[in-house]
């Protein structure tokens, strides 16, 4: 199965315990990533980005080494 | 000339100004961030922001370019910071500069607006008590 590095930001942050993991999924989106990783819970409002850019739930996992699940921002 | 950076250390807000500096421009705005001491009634005593470096750099790259564009500007930058900040500190510093006040006005206004729903940037925030919060935020748009 392929490596991929997941980082993790804000609540998501403390809801997984770490920064970033690094596992082999059989997931082929970031949808089926995240109900593998965190089943159940809602994705509403959270982003994600496919190696440092954004990205839809629904594009394929393959060719990428890492995703990352951005929660709702507040900067500024 | 644009320019956007992520920061962990202190803003020298001086220094960012000079960057803007155009013998062309008969207007700059600035825009300075704070760290204030309340939240929705609640009193604050820090704050702490984290960041998804590379794409918040990118990102806010992406939008001062887009207001140097739009406006026609003679420079823009802005810088965003990291890690812990109490109150009055600078969070964020949005300088631009312009040929007349008025695109320099509505280019400001628009680089901070948004860096604020597109630039991956999460805040908890200290009480006075001691205990800490995520900052409610807004879904991140591309």
């Amino acid at each position: 199965m392929p490596r991929l590095t997941v980082l993790w930001f804000g609540p998501l942050r403390d809801a997984r315990g770490a920064d970033s993991e690094t596992l082999e999924t059989a997931a082929a989106t970031p949808a089926g990533l995240w109900e593998e990783l965190l089943p159940g819970r809602p994705r509403s409002g959270t982003a994600v980005a496919l190696d440092d850019e954004l990205a839809a739930w629904a594009d394929p996992l393959d060719g990428h080494a890492q995703v990352a699940f951005l929660p709702p921002v507040a900067g500024g | 000339m644009s320019s956007f950076a992520m920061s962990d250390a202190a803003i020298d807000a001086a220094a960012w100004r000079r960057r803007i500096e155009d013998p062309a421009a008969g207007g700059v705005v600035v825009f300075e961030g704070l760290v204030r001491n309340h939240h929705r009634g609640e009193a604050v005593a820090g704050l702490e922001y984290t960041a998804y470096g590379p794409l918040a750099t990118r990102q806010g790259a992406r939008i001062v370019e887009e207001a140097a564009k739009r406006w026609n500007l003679r420079a823009a930058a802005a810088v965003h910071r990291t890690g812990r900040l109490a109150v009055g500190d600078m969070a964020v510093w949005v300088g631009v500069a312009a040929d007349h006040r008025g695109e320099a006005f509505e280019a400001c206004r628009y680089i901070i607006d948004q860096i604020k729903s597109r630039v991956p940037v999460w805040k908890r925030e200290w009480r006075p008590d001691g205990s800490v919060a995520w900052v409610e935020g807004v879904p991140l748009e591309s």
